[in-house]
């Protein structure tokens, strides 16, 4: 089913909140709809780009390959933020793979209309320049970072990424809403599965957090911020980016 | 350099912007003459404004910690300084230093966010441009992570191709700008390491280094995306 923007209650879409009302019935004339499982990619490094997606729904994780391989995290994506804006480079191509963590409803916007959408309201043109900017400026901290950050720092960091980026259960206040996998913590972290692990267990110990089956419980977050806020000050990590040392 | 009659072909305002804007840029701008080596402004100061660069080269770089810099971009004619810092901090996350004398534009912020609003083609250039900046940082990051020393050294040359090269020329002569050292710095390498994977270029025949100028033998090696 589509869903309008017109009537959409999501007063922080960027859609919604810098396009203009009569804008939005033809964005949402053009615009489609898809619900995910989770576990599938949304686009695959290497696609070309046909337009940008916006979560409605659903958690997403931004992935990209390493030469060796490995599977590094760059971003995690929550509901009302973009997808794919990485693919507007040069070459058209997407760098990276998006892969629903949840079930997640997805709206794609095809380029043409997008372009014709940021042409025509140039408040969404300066909110995406400032988002773009904020993007880049993350990504080099962590370029600046990544050389100097010890294991122990690094998943203390991801930790604080997924409290970021998905926050906290509505019902249990100090339990994360959604705890990625040990392998997707070793891919926002920039290190091994065992490592991660290894760490988790050593928090656990020192009753930072507390460690039930799957999930995790953060018991004393100020001391997980300090771990990590010895080389970066984390309290300036928007929303999804991944700021590690 | 007067906007209105500017011969700079490779310039992002003469290029998206529409004719009687320039007029506008001509009028708000503030043209600087700085010799090589000189700071332009500082990772922390408040943005008040971006830059053009109209003549000369530039190097972007992040402080690691009290005595290392990390270099992040170069940028030459026609390309924008300080775009970094358009964000809600409203602060530049980079220094930038001229690398030779260079002429530079100051364009007010209010006056920018006019000229984007009012030039759609503008807008849409800017938003292709930093998500190629979102690439470079990503590739960097990657090549930091996993990347060989060949790799990382042909990034970087590629980059240096990218902001200074005459991208018509087919057998051309690219002016380095930086010392080795500071080319091994934008490579993430050491400058042996560097200067190793330079002779092996060199033993390929991709390239010859005379002084701080490299004749590019094989030009599709460095035009090669970054994809």
């Amino acid at each position: 089913m589509k869903r309008l923007c017109e009537n959409c209650t999501h007063l922080n879409c960027y859609i919604n909140k810098y396009t203009s009302d009569e804008w939005k019935p033809f964005i949402s004339h053009y615009k489609s709809s898809f619900d995910y499982p989770a576990g599938v990619n949304v686009f695959s490094a290497g696609d070309a780009v046909k337009g940008i997606y916006q979560i409605y729904s659903g958690k997403v994780k931004i992935v990209s390959t390493l030469s060796d391989g490995r599977e590094r995290i760059v971003r995690l994506a929550k509901t009302e933020q973009f997808l794919g804006h990485r693919g507007f480079g040069g070459s058209q191509i997407y760098p990276v793979s998006a892969i629903t963590l949840t079930p997640a409803e997805i709206t794609f916007i095809p380029i043409d209309i997008f372009y014709k959408s940021v042409k025509a309201n140039p408040d969404l043109a300066i909110s995406l320049l400032n988002f773009y900017a904020d993007d880049l400026r993350e990504m080099e901290k962590r370029m600046e970072a990544i050389s100097i950050m010890n294991a122990k720092e690094k998943v203390a960091l991801a930790l604080m990424i997924v409290i970021q980026s998905f926050g906290f259960d509505a019902k249990n206040p100090q339990q994360l809403s959604f705890t990625p996998s040990r392998k997707d913590l070793a891919g926002i972290a920039g290190t091994t599965y065992e490592t991660v692990v290894r760490m988790l267990s050593e928090f656990d110990q020192k009753s930072i957090i507390k460690l039930n089956g799957k999930s995790i419980t953060i018991i004393d977050e100020p001391e997980l911020k300090r771990i990590c806020n010895k080389y970066y000050d984390t309290g300036s990590i928007p929303d999804g980016q991944l700021t590690e040392k | 350099m007067d906007c209105r009659n500017c011969k700079n072909e490779k310039c992002i305002i003469r290029q998206h912007c529409l004719s009687e804007w320039l007029d506008y840029v001509q009028r708000v701008k503030t043209p600087t003459h700085l010799y090589e080596r000189k700071r332009i402004f500082s990772e922390g100061d408040l943005v008040h404004g971006l830059y053009i660069v109209c003549t000369g080269k530039i190097m972007l770089s992040m402080a690691i910690d009290d005595k290392h810099d990390d270099i992040v971009r170069l940028a030459g004619e026609g390309q924008i300084l300080g775009h970094r810092g358009f964000y809600d901090d409203m602060t530049y996350p980079v220094s930038a230093d001229t690398i030779t004398p260079s002429e530079l534009a100051f364009i007010p912020i209010e006056d920018f966010i006019k000229l984007v609003r009012k030039n759609s083609d503008f807008a849409l250039f800017l938003i292709s441009f930093y998500a190629s900046e979102l690439l470079h940082s990503d590739r960097k990051l990657q090549l930091q992570i996993s990347g060989s020393d060949r790799e990382k050294a042909l990034y970087a040359l590629q980059r240096v191709y990218e902001a200074f090269a005459d991208k018509k020329a087919e057998d051309l002569w690219l002016e380095l700008g930086l010392d080795l050292e500071k080319l091994a710095n934008f490579a993430s390498l050491s400058p042996e390491d560097f200067v190793e994977i330079l002779d092996e270029f060199k033993a390929e025949s991709k390239l010859v280094l005379e002084g701080d100028q490299i004749h590019v033998l094989d030009v599709d090696f460095f035009r090669k995306s970054i994809n």
